[in-house]
């Protein structure tokens, strides 16, 4: 295989990474990448490359004050309706 | 005096405990999410935060619109998406739409096998991986211009399909594929910058070490 054929493969290798290569692609990626190491080589570095990437980029979590905000939004903080539910039924006792 | 004549802030709209059960538990499973990705688009807590309370309180306005069963991850990011666009559209500060440094054919596998340090001191991809393990990579993908670093972070952190982010950015899958290939190469042009940084570099640094 020519350097060009081994660098036009190469790129496809994002695409299997991303999952998106058809059966055809994936047979000759696997063709090629068991007999040519360099490309085998580039490939895994790829993969492992995305592995980091999702790592250190990955996990942030939501300040509680925009929870608390998102919960105001569409009133369902749970708390609130269980204390006037609670104080709903008080109420509701000493009335009748 | 009964139970049901007590108002508990409801919203204008007739919503179902249903409704509001499962709104709760959309925004349980995405906020955080959303929120990082809002983050690396951004670039900004507090902007970040505002987009994404603008992007549930859109999501809760139609939500009687979404059907169940349909694909709530994408439904989310698509409205998450509009609203960033929109913002940044109404913005003063202009998007760095147009990508201005070709960076060709850049492999950062490539350079690291060109690196006389790295092949020096060993394996040349595991010492460049270690790098950038220990580099600033959000802040990397976070000076990805765009529209290629919505790309990347649809694809590489949250994983959709070509066919999802087409329908969450309004694309063609052509250009999707064509905005992560060139958003990839940015992003790795910048972690070998960081590599470089970090001390090891090509063989002109090496050169300027003492001779022992």
């Amino acid at each position: 295989m020519s350097d060009d054929d081994c660098r036009q493969l190469i790129t496809r290798i994002w695409q299997y990474l991303d999952g998106e290569a058809d059966e055809q692609l994936c047979t000759d990626l696997r063709s090629h990448l068991s007999k040519c190491l360099p490309c085998k080589q580039h490939a895994e570095f790829e993969m492992k490359l995305r592995q980091v990437i999702q790592v250190k980029c990955r996990g942030e979590r939501a300040p509680e004050h925009l929870r608390a905000s998102l919960a105001r939004i569409v009133g369902w903080t749970l708390a609130l309706v269980l204390t006037l539910l609670v104080g709903a039924t008080i109420l509701n006792g000493w009335v009748l | 005096m009964g139970i049901a004549t007590l108002s508990i802030d409801r919203p204008k709209t007739a919503v179902s405990s249903e409704d509001r059960a499962r709104f709760e538990q959309l925004v349980n499973e995405h906020l955080d999410s959303l929120y990082g990705s809002a983050l690396r688009l951004t670039r900004n807590r507090t902007t970040a935060e505002d987009l994404v309370q603008d992007t549930f309180l859109k999501a809760w306005r139609s939500f009687h619109t979404f059907q169940e069963g349909t694909n709530s991850r994408a439904w989310l990011y698509k409205i998450l998406m509009n609203a960033y666009i929109d913002s940044y559209r109404r913005s003063s500060r202009a998007p760095e739409m147009v990508d201005h440094e070709d960076v060709g054919d850049f492999y950062l596998y490539a350079k690291a096998q060109e690196s006389e340090q790295y092949r020096r001191d060993g394996d040349p991809e595991a010492i460049l991986l270690s790098k950038i393990m220990d580099a600033d990579v959000k802040d990397a993908l976070e000076r990805v211009p765009e529209p290629f670093r919505a790309a990347v972070i649809l694809a590489d952190l949250e994983e959709f399909s070509y066919k999802e982010i087409a329908d969450i950015l309004d694309i063609p899958i052509g250009t999707v594929m064509s905005r992560l290939y060139r958003g990839r190469r940015h992003l790795q042009r910048l972690l070998w910058d960081y590599a470089k940084r970090a001390g090891y570099a090509n063989g002109d640094q090496t050169k300027l070490k003492p001779a022992r």
